[in-house]
């Protein structure tokens, strides 16, 4: 019996000195493994602890437990390389009032992250040799899909890859708020389709519209509803059980339902939870994406993995990542079929995404095979994490890089307007409003680049810089790009904002007229003191063309870049009135200053100060196409 | 000319007198304006120019209101056009060139940048940035916020001098008293009423007046940035002449009119 208790207590002895320096070993090992893992060293050249300690102390000052104080509303980080997650940080509240933090299962929207969806997407195709993307996309598509092209060139998808397809931004607005009227994706892309406005492959304009009808492409070309292709050929392989694809997320329930309970934030002077409203993209294949951050990572690893998991051959995966676009006349790539580089102290690869109610990013390097994701639930605005996150991890672009400036480019007193803007239709006023100057030269590196410096977030002391290409374009104008947006020199930018100016100038005065006549009626005066009754007439027209004008600005701010239809009729039909009364005023003026007798002098100005309102109000509706209620 | 420089020259001997205080006080409310604006924050001198349209017409007329000496000119050889046209003229340009003064000083402020020498907080007008995401510099904010004020303010002026013109004991801002409230009494109080509910409703939640405000903010930041803010100062700056150049004619009208 006492043997049989001391062997016992022997073994269980043993067994707890096993277990205990298990515990140990374990601890040891994962502690140990903790230390390699912040000790790694980054492509910029940071120790991941301590670029980690940066991003964290950053985090600690904008977090807040309650969103009046907060000046970040949630996000979610994860740094990677190649197989292996390395950090993933979440911050702030998915739900600041019911206290729910982020966590691994929320979920937030790509937004136009999606497009490389459809990048990949033609490249499996390509594969396939069911795709070629120097083809005419008109090839693969119904016949007369396009209504409003103004050139016959032929649209490829390298056209769309690159942004260079001609497209401007469309007046409609692509978000829809009913999630009962999403259009079959052809319709809503015939509904929302923008003008071309310049030959493809002369000027780069981010389209939306552009990556929606290559998501149509793949539509037609596979004989799938892109959704399930991509959910087919994609998600599946990739096991991304947490992310969809279609507008309403109703192909994947966990994400409509973690989707549903996800709060987003305005984050500003005042700090607004916006709920968990949902507004559908009709043009989906552009922006609809939405899932959790290791779904995201997934696939990011996926495109860096040299073993090409979403493609048959590896070398298909090299061309997806071969440069399709250059800065300037440089072999320096700005564009690799649709994936933007990025040129830190070492070159990536990225897209971002913003929506109405949340942003991200997704960058990664093929070579050193580190990545980044960043997810947020605020929606489009500027992100601390996605400005800067990055450069932490990937470092920062010096100066002599590229070689000596070779000269100085000096653009200042020039008017830049934004190649993503809306160049047709009603909303024409809208890049005039945004117009962007230069105050510093450049420096001029070979090859067409210029170089703007600036001082280094990482290291004191040193520089960072940031390039972009210059292209001459036929009409004599400059264009200036970069990863993130292109921007175009106005040489008229003056006499069009002076037009504007006027325009807003002429309302004014009518209404003050209105004033004057109204005390004139008052006083028992005569009226006629102020004008006739048409100029009377045209006064209000001018007062009403520019209340539906400033309405317009408010809707297309509401609506983040678009007008619903029902408001763009009003507002057109409204101006094409206002217009024809104001043509009417200036021309009865014009007779009366000719043919009227024994006008005073006094009535005499007041006709020719109404005949250049009129002028200056029914010019401006005519330039800028104020009364198109009929889209661009 | 030389009839409105008359006018002008008796109204400066008329402001003489027992209100000669008031200048003191208002001149030492500027200045402690003007140096908060230098050693707190330029956007203090935003309201520099705000209160000269309260002061000066009271300045230069209360003490021909408190002695009901306006009837003096129905002796002296003036026209009543030539009255109006002084008034307005001298009004107008003491409010203009304080406003331009202390725009001035203020931009001299902005160069000096005194408080971020001693202080780490930041600057409003650089909050505001921030906040609003303008792609503004501080100056180009400040040139917006001023003008933005002074249109305000030069059309109170124009306004008060045109409510003068009506009534002197308007200038003086009573309501009257008595058993009987007059018309524009009663009407002034309901307006203001209206508007006190208005925000306090606002405040307490009952109509949701922050994401509207938020929104007209950003719409008004959005337009502000056009050509740097230049689009906004311009309209505000014909908004000033047109809404003087309006009170100036109903005060012409309505004086002309007028029994005295």
């Amino acid at each position: 019996m006492k043997n049989i208790i001391k062997k016992t207590t022997a073994v269980l002895a043993s067994a707890m000195l096993i277990i205990g320096s298990s515990v140990n070993v374990f601890a040891e090992e994962a502690q140990e493994t903790e230390d390699k893992k912040e000790s790694i060293i980054l492509p910029s050249g940071l120790e991941l602890k301590e670029a980690l300690r940066n991003i964290e102390d950053e985090m600690e000052e904008k977090c807040s437990e309650s969103l009046e104080n907060t000046h970040l509303g949630g996000a979610t980080l994860a740094i990677f390389r190649g197989d292996e997650v390395i950090y993933t940080g979440h911050y702030g509240y998915t739900d600041y009032e019911n206290g729910i933090p982020t966590d691994d299962e929320s979920v937030f929207e790509w937004g136009s992250i999606s497009k490389t969806l459809i990048w990949v997407s033609a490249m499996q195709l390509v594969e396939q040799g069911k795709l070629d993307l120097e083809r005419d996309v008109r090839e693969y598509l119904p016949e007369g899909f396009f209504q409003k092209l103004s050139y016959d060139d032929p649209i490829t998808m390298l056209n769309i890859m690159n942004h260079n397809a001609g497209w401007c931004e469309t007046t409609r607005s692509i978000w829809i708020e009913d999630g009962d009227t999403i259009p079959p994706l052809k319709d809503a892309l015939q509904s929302i389709e923008p003008a071309q406005v310049t030959r493809p492959g002369e000027r780069v304009a981010y389209s939306n519209y552009g990556a929606a009808v290559a998501g149509y492409v793949i539509e037609c070309v596979s004989g799938m509803d892109y959704g399930e292709y991509v959910r087919k050929n994609i998600f599946e392989p990739l096991g991304m059980e947490h992310t969809s694809i279609s507008p309403d997320h109703s192909d994947n329930s966990r994400v409509c339902e973690q989707r549903k309970k996800m709060h987003s934030y305005e984050i500003g002077v005042n700090n607004v939870d916006m709920g968990s409203r949902l507004f559908y993209v009709g043009a989906y294949p552009a922006g609809s994406a939405t899932g959790t951050v290791s779904d995201l990572v997934t696939y990011t690893q996926a495109l860096m993995n040299d073993d090409a998991p979403l493609f048959k051959n590896k070398e298909t995966q090299q061309e997806l990542f071969s440069a399709t676009d250059f800065y300037g006349d440089s072999d320096i790539p700005v564009n690799c079929h649709g994936f933007f580089c990025n040129e830190h102290k070492v070159r990536t690869l990225f897209h971002t995404g913003g929506t109405v109610f949340g942003q991200a990013d997704m960058e990664f390097d093929p070579e050193s095979k580190f990545g980044i994701v960043i997810m947020h639930n605020e929606g489009l605005g500027s992100s601390w994490l996605m400005n800067f996150a990055p450069t932490y991890v990937f470092g920062e672009l010096a100066s002599d890089t590229y070689g000596e400036p070779v000269g100085k480019a000096d653009y200042s007193g020039k008017y830049f307007l934004i190649s993503r803007s809306q160049y047709k239709g009603m909303l024409k006023y809208i890049p005039v409003l945004g117009a962007i100057q230069f105050d510093e030269p450049f420096d001029e590196l070979d090859g067409n680049v210029l170089q703007l410096t600036g001082i280094s977030l990482l290291n004191e002391g040193a520089d960072s810089a940031l390039i972009l290409g210059r292209r001459t374009l036929s009409d004599g104008s400059v264009l200036l790009e970069s990863a993130s947006a292109d921007v175009t020199w106005d040489k008229f930018y003056l006499p069009k904002l002076l037009l504007l100016t006027a325009y807003l100038l002429s309302a004014v005065a009518g209404t003050y007229m209105l004033r004057i006549r109204l005390k004139l009626f008052r006083t028992h005066r005569d009226t006629k003191l102020a004008g006739s009754a048409l100029m009377s007439i045209s006064q209000w027209a001018r007062l009403v063309s520019a209340l539906t004008l400033l309405t317009s600005f408010i809707v297309y701010y509401k609506y983040t870049g678009g007008i619903p239809i029902m408001c763009m009729t009003v507002f057109g039909i409204l101006q094409m009135i206002c217009g024809g009364i104001c043509g009417v005023s200036a021309a009865g003026s014009a007779v009366t200053l000719v043919v009227g007798k024994d006008k005073t002098t006094l009535y005499k100005v007041i006709a020719a100060l109404n005949i250049a309102a009129n002028l200056l109000c029914a010019g401006a509706i005519v330039f800028y196409e104020l009364y198109k209620f009929w889209g661009c | 000319m030389e009839k409105i420089l008359l006018v002008i020259r008796s109204d400066l001997i008329t402001m003489k007198g027992k209100g000669v205080g008031k200048i003191w006080i208002y001149a030492v409310l500027l200045i402690v304006i003007i140096a908060m604006g230098f050693f707190v924050s330029s956007f203090v001198g935003v309201y520099g120019p705000l209160f000269s349209s309260f002061i000066v017409p009271q300045l230069l007329f209360s003490n021909e209101a408190k002695y009901k000496s306006e009837k003096m000119y129905c002796i002296a050889p003036v026209e009543r056009r030539d009255i109006v046209n002084a008034r307005f003229l001298l009004t107008t340009a003491i409010i203009a060139v304080l406003t331009i003064a202390t725009y001035l000083l203020m931009l001299i402020a902005i160069k000096l940048d005194i408080p971020s020498k001693y202080s780490d907080n930041v600057d409003v007008l650089d909050g505001l940035i921030k906040q609003l995401h303008l792609s503004l510099t501080k100056k180009q904010l400040f040139d917006l916020l001023y003008s933005v004020v002074s249109v305000i303010n030069i059309s109170m002026g124009a306004n008060m001098l045109r409510n003068y013109f009506k009534d002197p004991a308007l200038l003086s801002g009573k309501i009257t008293t008595g058993k009987k409230l007059a018309k524009r009494d009663v009407i002034g109080l309901t307006v203001t009423v209206i508007m006190a509910l208005f925000v306090l409703a606002g405040v307490v939640g009952l109509l949701p007046f922050g994401k509207a405000f938020v929104v007209l903010f950003q719409v008004i930041a959005q337009l502000a940035e056009a050509a740097n803010g230049k689009l906004l100062i311009l309209l505000m700056l014909f908004l000033t002449g047109f809404e003087t150049a309006y009170q100036y004619f109903c005060a012409r009208v309505e004086y002309a009119d007028k029994e005295l």
